[in-house]
Parts: C-alpha cells; sequence; structure tokens
C-alpha cells in the first residue's frame, strides 16, 4: 500500500464526501490506480522538467479551527477561504446575482464533474489527490443575464497545514463574471494547497478569470483549472504567479460551442529558488472557435520555469483560430527555462501558430534608456514592465490590474540591491 | 565644454580611435565627417558611455568632469545627449511616460523638483507640433514601428525636452528624405545657443547646408586628419576622401 493509501484511511472519515458512495467507490479506484501506476515519473512530458518531491511528498494535514463569525468583514461579492474553509456571509447570501453552496451538500447533483463526463475529471496525479483529500469547496453560479464581479480570497493564520479545494463555477446563459482569486499566505508558513476550478461556461456568456497568487515561499501550490466552452461563450484567463517555492499550475479548455473563444495569458516571476511550472492546453471540438496562448516568464536569481503550451484541434473543428507564444527573460545566469510549444492538428482549415524565445534583457535597449538619463537599475524595471505588458493588456478588469502593476512594483523593487545582469 | 586628449580606445584588440583630440567650446558646432570605419560612431558610443570598448589613453572632459568616472545616466544628466543613428525600438515603453521620466532623473539630480504634468503636456505638445509629430505617434511605443524619419524626428523631439548641453547627432541624416532632413534641422537649429554645443558626425555635406558647421573635421583611422571651416566640407564632397586627405 502507498503513502496516500495510507494516508486516506488513516483520514477517511474526516474528508469531504466521506459518506457519500459514490465517491467514495471513485476514490477506491484512483487509489488503485495510483496502486498500479506509482507516482508519477519524469518519464512523462508533462512531470519531464518536474520538482517531483513537492509531489511525492503529499501531505494531509487540515486545519481543525473554527473561525469566528465577525471574522469577515467581506462586500457582497467577496469571499474567503480561511485556512481551508470557506466563509459565506450574510452579505454573500443577500447577493441576487451569484448563487453560492456547499459543495459537500452538492454532490448529488455534481456527480458527473467528478467522473470523467464532459472531461472535467481529467486523467491527472494532481487532480485525483485532489478528489481523494477534498477538504471543501464551493458550487456557484450566476444568473442569467446578469453581469457579476466575485473575488475569492485565499489566506492562511496557521501553519503546516495542507487545503485541498474545489470550486465548481457555472457562468449561466448570457452572463458575465469576472473572477479574481487572491492567493496570500502572509500569516503562515509551510502550506500546501491543491486547488481544482472547474468553469462551465453556456452559450454566450463570458468569464474573465484573474489569478493573483503571492504566496510567501514556504508555501506549495499545485493549481488546475478547466473550463468548457458552450457556443459564442468567451473564456478570458490572466495567471500571475509572483509567490510560492513550488508552484505547479494546469489550465485546460474545451471549445465545445461553435464560435467559442478559450484565451490562456500568464506571467509569471521567480526568484531564490522558486520552481514555477505551467501548462496550458486548449482543445478545439467546434468549428470556427479561437484560442490563445500567450506567458511571459521573468526569472532571476536560481529560479526555474517551466511552460508546456498545447492546441489540439479536432477533425471536426474547421476554421480554428490558434495561437501560442511563450517569451522568457532571463536575469540571472543560474535561472532556467524550459519552454515546449505543442500542436496536434487534425482538421484541415485551421490557422494555427507559435513562437518560443528565451533571452536576457537586451543591452541596446539598456544603453538607449541610460542614455536619456534613467539610472541602470530603473531602465532594467522599466524594460522588464514593458515585457509584461503584452500579457497585461489583454485584461479588461482594471482593479486587478492596477494591483497586478502593484505586485509587480514590489517584486522589482525588491531587488534593488542586486543588479539583473 | 568638452576636451577630449589623446584618446585611444580599441575594441577587441583592434584600435579604433587612435589618439585622437578634440576640442569644443561653448556656442560651437563641429562637423565631424570621415569614410566607413574611421571611428565616428565609436566616438559617439565612448562619449556617452558604452560599454564593449576598451579606453587605453587618454581622457574626456566635459564641463570640467572625467567622464570616464561616470556612468552613462550620469553623463547624460550632465547635460550629454546621443541623438542614435539606429534608435532601438523599445515595444511596451510609451513615449510620453518615458519622456517625463527622462526629465525627471535629470530634474532630481539637479536637486529640481519634478516637472509639472501640465508644463510637461504643453512642452510636448509645443515641440511635436514643431517637429510634425502627431498625436497618435506620441501614443505609441518608443521607435516601435517608426519610420526612419519618424524616428530622428523623435531624437529632435527628446532633445528639445532634454536640453542638453553638448548633443551629438550620428549620422541624423541617413534614411532621411528632403523635407524630413529639413524638418529635423529646423528642430536642430532652432535648439543653437551661445551656451550650448552640437557635434555633427556625417557622411555627406548635405546635412551640413542645413545645420552649419563653425568647424569641420575629417577623421580617418581614428585620427583628425585635417580640420578646417564649412567650406571644407564642400571641398571634400567635390574631391572625396581619397583626394583630399
Amino acid at each position: 500500500m502507498n503513502q496516500i493509501s495510507n494516508l486516506y484511511q488513516k483520514n477517511e472519515k474526516f474528508i469531504l464526501g466521506s459518506n457519500n458512495e459514490w465517491l467514495t467507490n471513485l476514490r477506491n479506484k484512483i487509489l488503485e490506480k495510483i496502486d498500479d501506476l506509482g507516482p508519477p515519473s519524469k518519464k512523462n512530458e508533462i512531470w519531464k522538467y518536474s520538482n517531483l518531491s513537492h509531489i511525492n511528498d503529499t501531505r494531509y494535514e487540515p486545519s481543525n479551527e473554527i473561525l469566528k463569525e465577525n471574522e469577515t468583514l467581506n462586500e457582497e461579492n467577496e469571499i474567503d477561504y480561511i485556512n481551508g474553509k470557506y466563509h459565506i456571509t450574510e452579505k454573500n447570501k443577500k447577493n441576487l446575482n451569484i448563487n453560492f453552496k456547499d459543495l459537500g451538500e452538492s454532490l448529488i447533483d455534481l456527480k458527473n464533474f467528478f467522473y470523467n463526463e464532459n472531461e472535467t475529471q481529467l486523467n491527472d496525479f494532481v487532480i485525483d489527490i485532489n478528489t481523494i483529500f477534498l477538504s471543501d469547496g464551493l458550487y456557484i453560479s450566476t444568473k442569467e443575464n446578469k453581469e457579476n464581479y466575485l473575488i475569492i480570497n485565499y489566506k492562511n493564520n496557521l501553519d503546516y497545514i495542507t487545503n485541498y479545494l474545489r470550486n465548481i463555477i457555472k457562468i449561466n446563459k448570457n452572463s458575465k463574471l469576472t473572477l479574481v482569486e487572491n492567493f496570500n499566505y502572509e500569516k503562515s508558513e509551510n502550506n500546501d494547497l491543491n486547488i481544482y476550478n472547474n468553469f462551465i461556461l453556456e452559450k454566450d456568456s463570458e468569464l474573465e478569470h484573474i489569478i493573483i497568487q503571492n504566496l510567501n515561499l514556504t508555501s506549495r501550490l499545485l493549481y488546475s483549472s478547466h473550463a468548457i466552452c458552450e457556443t459564442n461563450s468567451k473564456f478570458n484567463q490572466l495567471s500571475c504567479q509572483l509567490g510560492s517555492i513550488s508552484a505547479k499550475n494546469r489550465h485546460l479548455s474545451n471549445l465545445i460551442g461553435i464560435n467559442s473563444q478559450a484565451n490562456h495569458n500568464g506571467i509569471y516571476f521567480g526568484k531564490n529558488k522558486q520552481y514555477i511550472d505551467n501548462k496550458t492546453k486548449v482543445t478545439h471540438k467546434s468549428e470556427n472557435c479561437q484560442s490563445n496562448q500567450i506567458y511571459k516568464g521573468i526569472l532571476n536569481e536560481e529560479s526555474c520555469g517551466v511552460y508546456l503550451s498545447n492546441t489540439l484541434v479536432e477533425s471536426q473543428a474547421q476554421k480554428t483560430n490558434g495561437y501560442q507564444l511563450s517569451r522568457g527573460l532571463l536575469l540571472s545566469d543560474k535561472s532556467k527555462l524550459y519552454n515546449k510549444p505543442q500542436l496536434k492538428i487534425y482538421a484541415d482549415d485551421v490557422k494555427c501558430s507559435h513562437g518560443s524565445t528565451i533571452g536576457a534583457l537586451d543591452n541596446n535597449q539598456l544603453y538607449y534608456l541610460q542614455s536619456r538619463g534613467l539610472s541602470e537599475k530603473d531602465s532594467q524595471k522599466l524594460l522588464i514592465k514593458a515585457f509584461c505588458k503584452d500579457v497585461l493588456k489583454n485584461i479588461n478588469d482594471k482593479e486587478s490590474l492596477k494591483k497586478i502593476e502593484l505586485q509587480i512594483d514590489k517584486w522589482l523593487n525588491k531587488k534593488n540591491d542586486k543588479q539583473y545582469s | 565644454m568638452l576636451e577630449i586628449k589623446d584618446l585611444t580606445v580599441s575594441v577587441e584588440d583592434k584600435i579604433i580611435l587612435n589618439n585622437f583630440s578634440l576640442k569644443i567650446n561653448q556656442g560651437e558646432v563641429h562637423a565631424i565627417m570621415g569614410p566607413n570605419g574611421s571611428g565616428k560612431s565609436t566616438l559617439s558610443n565612448v562619449l556617452c558611455g558604452k560599454d564593449n570598448y576598451k579606453i587605453k589613453k587618454g581622457e574626456i572632459i566635459f564641463k570640467e568632469k572625467n567622464i570616464f568616472e561616470l556612468s552613462i545616466d550620469e553623463r547624460a544628466k550632465l547635460g550629454l545627449f546621443l541623438a542614435f543613428q539606429y534608435p532601438v525600438e523599445l515595444p511596451g515603453v510609451s513615449i510620453t511616460p518615458f519622456l517625463k521620466t527622462a526629465i525627471n532623473s535629470k530634474l532630481k539630480s539637479l536637486g529640481k523638483k519634478e516637472i509639472d504634468s501640465l508644463e510637461f503636456a504643453k512642452k510636448v505638445r509645443e515641440a511635436s507640433e514643431y517637429l510634425g509629430i502627431s498625436k497618435e505617434m506620441l501614443k505609441r511605443s518608443v521607435n516601435e514601428g517608426f519610420s526612419g524619419g519618424e524616428k530622428k524626428r523623435y531624437e529632435v523631439l527628446q532633445m528639445t525636452l532634454l536640453n542638453p548641453d553638448l548633443t551629438i547627432l550620428d549620422e541624423t541624416d541617413s534614411g532621411l528624405d528632403i523635407d524630413a532632413l529639413k524638418t529635423v534641422s529646423k528642430g536642430v537649429n532652432r535648439l543653437k545657443r551661445k551656451d550650448n554645443s552640437i557635434v555633427v558626425i556625417t557622411h555627406y555635406q548635405r546635412l551640413l547646408d542645413y545645420i552649419i558647421p563653425d568647424f569641420v573635421h575629417i577623421l580617418v583611422a581614428g585620427k583628425i586628419v585635417r580640420s578646417g571651416d564649412k567650406n571644407l566640407a564642400l571641398e571634400l564632397e567635390k574631391k572625396g576622401y581619397e583626394n583630399i586627405i
């Protein structure tokens, strides 16, 4: 029996949905699979450059603390997960346009999301352990024909805890949601977070999803998202990764309805010995769909980045327009970035392209800026910010952009005493 | 204003400037002409502080300071400005905030307060109109997608706003049609004062019809081989480099 099975058996009664028969059966099947296949190996493409110590050191140490009622003072469109437990306030409940339900209480309606129907339950180790150790989650849905804004804050004030969270978010017909997820563990250390979000974009709906991850450098993150985009829907995502000693992000979209669109944008910043691993994949399953996967990384000191992008165009997905771009900026000799763009095209009338570059700051650009009176450090900062610009311009939410720019400034200014050469 | 004494510079062990000396006083316009590979661009880059050049001997005194002790930005703040032969594109660096940052860097180094936004906008508008730079162009990234003429106009716009004591125009005429050449020259001439100086680096006499030099120097193999007044440029145009040395 492997370590994960041991952990599960020891803690089974505390895990969300442990009294649910089909979920227990599913968990047992997954555990058998892990027993058969063993833990992830670098022989598998998606783990090739991964820091497996994080994956192979799976922990289950949830918080037992119960939050006092008055600890969250959020407005109706803002909710918190604190120490791995969601908190819905009276104000949240009064939000008429967004409905929040406990994931555990909604399991009976959500079976499809756990099994492989619509491919929401992916064959992936990270998602498998999320399903096994699920500690909390929400089923969120928007009201049809409405425009909404939702902020989810992930906070911890306890050390050495693990959170396995899952949110299933449904954007109903002709509605629009801007979802901002803030990850900030300022007050705690050595925490592990495994989060899996499912998005269902119904016909004519729109989701702008912004992730601002600024966890401390003792915390580890495994983040997976999967979006299903129906006819005429638009999914626009920005993943901004600044923190965490080891972050593995995987964002996938299935374009199942005609004229649907998925944009995966990302910027990531590495320093010290940070490891930042990103993967995006868009599967075109219908005609006239569009996708963009644009990631940029800025890596300093001994940090390491990985970005795998993938566009899969199925045979029926004619008139597909797919674009991938990965650019990396290495600020030190010891920083590393592995890029791998992939295109798999089975339709014959498509327009797909990809680009990938890795390099240092351009000395001629630095010289030009300095010759106008900007110091070397200020010139470097200006060029790094300019490098991020064409990713950030793809996001409409001005408030989030301001916040991200502020975080980038903080990241750049922390490096004041060290040159980026 | 500027004194270069016995300057010898090499790149990868190849001597580019060889015992080069030049003195420029306030209010003077000097033209440095020379064939390809004579060291013209090396001179401008060494003055501005670009690395990759090995200073083997000599000194450069600008406004009574040894500029080898100053970084690139410190030289710029002291009043040195290079109008680049090939201005680099800076995608994502918006023109207007960049101009403001550059002006404020200089003001800060002089112990002055930052430029007022309204005053800045007025200065930019006035200088842009004079140089035929459209409002749309000012909304773009620095030099990105600019034509040769637009890049040179934009260099002169920066020169206007930074108001340097010594300007080096490095082959500003290259890539310009005759109308753009006139506009750019008009922009430069407008900035000529008794207390500033200009160095015009060029291959051809044609730019000197519009920016009239007080002195013309011919640079060959890293050395000034002849100096004279504006007529030297005319003579050079007629005879060519080979016959005038």
